[in-house]
């Protein structure tokens, strides 16, 4: 019953907000949100992290003729980006408290955006996890949409059109499968799809691949993300970096890397490269991006390129790597968005230009946004360092050249950064900040109470990455296509290298040489 | 050993982060004169004790009281068949470093409790020096590269930190972007070092990969170079290498205790003590270990040719450091890793010393950085001018100071190289230790010497607080500074064993010792002895001559040879190469994907091809009028509609 909680307690709350009296609808939404977190209490505690196997499942009859069923069920990779989204609700919640349009309806909007979102993390029905996939567009597209910027409704079509069209070529692939294999339980399909001809199997992946690949978004489909982000309000940009971003992922790791091991195989060159253009080529348009939350968003397009590389390097090292960065990202996105968002509240702008020098004025926002920045930049310690390491390395030892191009993406990487970090908090104020100096409040308990939880992960995941790895150890190994029997030693290196050591042979190391360690 | 003796590394390493955190923690109870020194208090004491640890670890280790030791202080990483641990590996070379970085530190803590008395921000000024000793003695301690590196990128986060302290400058911000960023494009090529190793070995632990790098030689000799080459890459990075220094000049707009720390005695030095950790490896890739000898030697004699003409006292101290980090890297390169870490620990002293100095001037001189604008300060800053002295006899490789013990070694060693591979390096080090000559003293004596200039006394009349005359720094000043003295003075002949690789117990590998040229400098030639010496002499009386007495002449000579003086003082037009090789074309590039390939090719055919599908004339961008409720309602709909549809229809 806890993963129908999971979605149902959002939503309820979600309708409640709506038909509530107007001055209580916050109060509500937060009540909802937070108990939706305690929820996940005992789903963590009750969770088995040693096995690749589904657990928490519920099965309800919903449409028997077709094999249709409410099936619920969670692994470990589930379970960590559930954490994640039910952590932010509140958080969320809790940052559009003072904001002016903020309404019973926009609440409500959050609120059943983390509902749906669960579901599709919990979902095992292949039309239930659709559902839930194309249902949670809705509340974000209106959260863009009535409450974006200027350009809201241009951003909010543009999304949902790229989105909308990525999904429904992957509904007509899993119709086609369920039929095949006569069931819609996702989790039963692998010997079907490994059964059918490689054309087709390729067919399919790409199918799915549509969908997902808009999601996370990979280049060359990523140009909504920038608009969407920067006509979102706060709460929309923190819940669409967050978690939206990181359904895409879920998907390839639930659909098109179980199923399709053929295909991975044959097409993982190609996407590891497109993983790699895209961290180079998002991290050198954010850099000479003039608004900070665009800047921040196309942040995002290089981060997720890594994750794709991860993804396809078929790698131990390269799984784990791309899960961290998903959840990290979660964390030092989100945090990234609610910061400009305190500054957003006070000057109404986010232009570079008009920027500068808030350090002086505001010296623990400047504290929180410095921390935050070196999560971005991968500094180790920081929970960004790890999981940024584990997929570089583990996308190394499958596509060495990508990973050498994805590589630099951390000089990119640092120069937008430490860009977007001088444009906000160093050099004088300038005449704009000067002019809004009033406003200029340092950070309020309640804005403390929103970033600290973030902030608290950044060196708590850095330090013991396990404490999410455990997690997913056991499906992460499942997911390999050629399960390697650790060490990893991989096929070669193709830098003009020959072959590489084997690990079982080690000689004696030469006389010549005096030993470093005794 | 004792249960005490076992926690001593530990506690070396971790009471700085602590006494940061105390310090940090401060914030949230503390407030003005207090707070501050209760965080100066927590900082500069936790370092100080830190230091007490790590010399009873080092005269342990000398004595024998000590062992060599790895602690594992917590499990980091485990995935795909390799684990990285937490911990803290003490041998000879390590606990080198944990003294010449906890002393230093010690000094600069105590120091800047004087220099830095009247900054508004001085406790997030002491918690950053706390953290970033932290960082470099995690990097120097680490048992493993992974370790390593979060000490390395933790230095250059403190590093930028750092010289972005005054953050209202934007010549500071510039300057510490540029530190990070280099620094970056250094550490990207050690990151792929780091994932080569990890494929070919499976590990990062320094015990387990650095005894099987012979297996690689032979077949997979490529593969090797490559990695030696790589964590070269990121050495140089680091430690202002020729190609990736230009960083270090621009970052003395931080405090000038924190280019002492960490510009000049410490986390530049890293990439040397980096070099020497890995010496089991580069001993297998004699090519890569030419290269590394003559970058530095190129970067010895490169900066000394940008010291000479360079007019900020600090300016010319950074050119000094790279320099001399470059004979450090060319002593690797003839092999010569005791020379090079001998060379570092006797460098941390007298650079440290000159550093503080300088600060001891500026502090006098009322933020004067220009060493044409100040001078006569001889008899105002007597004990500075004396200390400023010594430092410049180190620098200049004077017997008996402690610069010339360590540079003869590595000289020497060039010399005595087995079959004559480094005599171009020897006589490439040795002009450079003529123009060492030069430089160190011309700072000395245009600060010192002559007449009291008048533009800073001008300049300087606005508030009414300032000193009008020139004073002698604090105590709390010149008592670090006398310290450091004395290891600028004692430390060369103090430190002779370090010389020899037996002192270093098996932390330095060396491939064929009996023949190499650092075991046989006892055979040096008088002349190829003394030639450094001489010309060391020559330098410094030429620099008497030149800056002291008559000062008219160095300006002529500087318009006689007008185009090696402007190519001097331009630093050889590097920055301006880079700005046309990388940073305008990556600029003009980025730009292009922006509004390009994003906007015009991307979005372009979004556009065209919504209007193909919605009908002529109507677009995504023109379809923004009208209710958004519908559109909202009318898709909702769709999507309940098209999936009842589908299902139905199978069914």
């Amino acid at each position: 019953m806890l993963l129908s909680s999971l979605i149902l307690l959002p939503i309820t709350t979600a309708l409640l907000v709506l038909l509530a009296p107007r001055g209580l609808a916050k109060q509500l939404a937060l009540l909802g949100a937070l108990g939706t977190l305690a929820l996940c209490g005992p789903l963590y505690m009750g969770f088995h992290p040693n096995t690749a196997g589904l657990q928490f499942t519920e099965s309800y009859s919903w449409l028997p003729s077709l094999g249709v069923n409410f099936t619920l069920g969670i692994d470990g990779i589930a379970l960590a980006l559930l954490l994640l989204n039910n952590l932010l609700t509140p958080l969320v919640v809790l940052a559009s408290w003072k904001e002016a349009r903020n309404t019973p309806a926009f609440m409500a909007c959050l609120l059943g955006l983390a509902g749906l979102v669960n579901g599709v993390f919990a979902a095992t029905d292949f039309i239930l996890f659709y559902v839930f996939f194309e249902a949670s567009l809705i509340p974000l597209y209106l959260l863009i949409g009535l409450w974006g910027g200027k350009e809201r409704v241009y951003a909010a079509l543009k999304f949902f059109l790229y989105t909308f069209a990525g999904s429904v070529l992957m509904l007509v692939a899993g119709l086609y499968l369920g039929t095949q294999a006569g069931t819609f339980d996702f989790t039963q399909w692998g010997p079907t799809a490994q059964a059918l001809p490689l054309g087709m199997q390729v067919v399919l992946f790409l199918a799915f691949l549509a969908a997902f690949a808009v999601k996370i978004p990979m280049w060359p489909v990523h140009t909504w993300l920038p608009d969407a982000h920067v006509q979102a309000p706060t709460a929309g940009s923190v819940i669409l970096a967050g978690v939206l971003l990181k359904l895409g992922a879920y998907g390839l790791l639930r659909f098109n890397l179980p199923l399709f091991p053929e295909a991975v195989t044959l097409l993982a060159p190609y996407l590891m490269w497109a993983g790699a253009i895209a961290v180079v080529y998002a991290a050198l348009v954010a850099w000479v991006q003039t608004d900070v939350k665009k800047l921040i968003a196309y942040s995002s397009v290089s981060h997720m390129g890594l994750v794709t590389m991860g993804l396809f390097s078929d790698t131990e090292t390269g799984l784990h790597g791309a899960l961290l960065i998903m959840v990290n990202h979660g964390i030092v996105s989100a945090g990234l968005f609610l910061v400009i968002g305190i500054m957003y509240e006070r000057l109404h702008t986010r232009e570079m230009k008009n920027l500068g020098g808030l350090a002086a004025l505001m010296p623990g926002y400047a504290f929180a946004l410095v921390v935050l920045m070196l999560a971005a930049v991968a500094l180790p310690g920081t929970n960004g360092f790890v999981g940024e390491f584990l997929g570089l390395a583990g996308s190394f030892a499958a596509a060495p050249w990508a990973t050498a191009l994805a590589t630099t993406g951390v000089v990119f990487g640092a120069v937008y950064m430490l860009v977007f970090t001088r444009s906000l908090l160093f050099q004088a104020p300038s005449r704009f900040v000067m002019e809004h100096k009033a406003a200029c409040t340092d950070m309020n308990p309640r804005e403390w109470l929103v970033l600290l939880p973030l902030l608290l992960f950044i060196p708590l995941l850095g330090i013991k990455p396990h404490l999410a790895m455990d997690l997913w150890r056991a499906p992460v190994a499942a997911l390999l296509v050629q399960p390697v029997a650790a060490p990893e030693a991989p096929a070669g290196l193709e830098i003009g290298a020959g072959t590489p050591i084997n690990h079982q042979s080690v000689s004696a190391s030469t006389p010549t040489v005096s030993p470093t360690q005794p | 050993m004792t249960a005490f003796g076992q926690l001593l590394p530990s506690l070396a390493v971790l009471l700085p982060l602590l006494g940061a955190l105390l310090a940090a923690a401060s914030y949230g109870v503390l407030r003005g004169r207090l707070a501050d020194n209760v965080a100066m208090m927590f900082t500069t004491g936790s370092i100080l004790a830190a230091a007490a640890c790590s010399w009873l670890i080092f005269v342990g280790l000398l004595d024998g009281t000590v062992q060599p030791s790895q602690t594992v202080w917590l499990e980091w990483l485990r995935v795909g068949g390799w684990q990285v641990d937490f911990g803290v590996l003490i041998d000879r070379l390590s606990a080198t470093m944990l003294i010449v970085v906890t002393t230093v530190s010690a000094c600069v803590h105590v120091y800047s409790v004087g220099y830095m008395a009247e900054d508004p921000s001085r406790r997030r000024f002491f918690i950053y020096l706390s953290l970033f000793t932290f960082a470099m003695l995690m990097l120097v301690t680490a048992p493993n590269l992974l370790q390593m590196f979060l000490g390395w990128e933790g230095v250059g986060v403190c590093s930028y930190l750092l010289i972005n302290f005054w953050y209202h400058k934007p010549s500071a911000n510039a300057a510490a972007i540029k530190a990070f960023v280099m620094n970056r494009v250094a550490d990207a090529a050690m990151l792929v070092g780091m994932f080569m190793l990890l494929l070919m070995f499976g590990s990062l632990t320094y015990a387990e990969f650095l005894p099987r790098v012979a297996e690689l030689v032979g077949e997979n000799q490529l593969t090797l170079n490559l990695i030696a080459l790589l964590f070269f890459i990121g050495a140089m990075g680091k430690s202002a290498q020729f190609g990736l220094h230009t960083w270090l000049p621009d970052a003395m707009e931080g405090p000038t205790p924190v280019s002492a720390l960490i510009h000049a005695a410490t986390m530049v030095t890293a990439g040397v003590f980096l070099l020497c950790r890995l010496s089991p490896l580069y001993e297998f890739t004699p090519e890569i270990l030419t290269i590394v000898g003559w970058v530095g030697a190129i970067t010895a004699l490169f900066a000394a040719t940008v010291g000479l003409v360079q007019s900020d006292i600090k300016r010319v101290i950074a050119y000094s450091t790279c320099s001399q980090l470059g004979y450090m890297f060319f002593a690797i390169g003839v092999s010569a890793y005791p020379a090079a870490m001998f060379h570092l620990t006797t460098h941390a002293f007298f650079k440290a010393l000159l550093f503080l100095g300088a600060g001891s001037v500026i502090h006098a001189a009322h933020h004067e950085q220009d060493i044409f604008k100040l001078g006569g300060l001889r008899k105002p800053l007597m004990l500075t001018y004396v200390l400023m002295w010594l430092g410049s006899l180190a620098l200049a490789g004077i017997p008996p100071f402690a610069g010339f013990f360590s540079k003869d070694g590595i000289l020497e060693s060039a010399f005595m190289a087995p079959d004559g591979a480094g005599l171009g390096l020897y006589a490439v080090g040795t002009l450079g230790a003529f123009l060492t000559a030069i430089y160190g003293f011309r700072i000395l004596f245009y600060s010192f010497e002559g007449k009291p200039h008048e533009a800073h006394h001008d300049a300087h009349h606005k508030g009414p607080a300032h000193h009008h005359t020139p004073h002698e720094s604090p105590w709390i000043m010149l008592a670090p500074m006398l310290l450091l003295a004395v290891g600028a003075v004692a430390s060369g002949y103090l430190l002779k064993p370090m010389l020899e690789l037996e002192w270093w117990q098996g932390s330095i590998a060396i491939a064929n010792w009996q023949s190499s040229g650092l075991h046989n400098i006892h055979h040096t030639p008088a002349l190829a002895k003394f030639a450094p010496l001489i010309l060391a002499i020559i330098g410094m009386t030429l620099a008497w001559y030149l800056f002291a007495v008559y000062r008219g002449t160095a300006k002529k000579i500087a318009t006689e040879f007008s185009i090696p003086y402007a190519l001097f003082l331009n630093k050889w037009y590097i920055d301006e190469l880079y700005e046309m090789l990388w940073q305008r074309p990556l600029r003009v590039l980025a730009g292009v994907l922006h509004k390009r390939a994003d906007g015009q090719l991307i979005d372009g055919a979004l556009h065209r091809l919504t209007a193909e599908i919605l009908g002529a004339g109507v677009s995504l961008r023109t379809l923004q009028t009208g209710n958004l409720a519908h559109y909202a309602l009318a898709m909702l709909l769709a999507v309940v509609v098209g999936l009842a549809v589908v299902i139905w229809g199978i069914q």
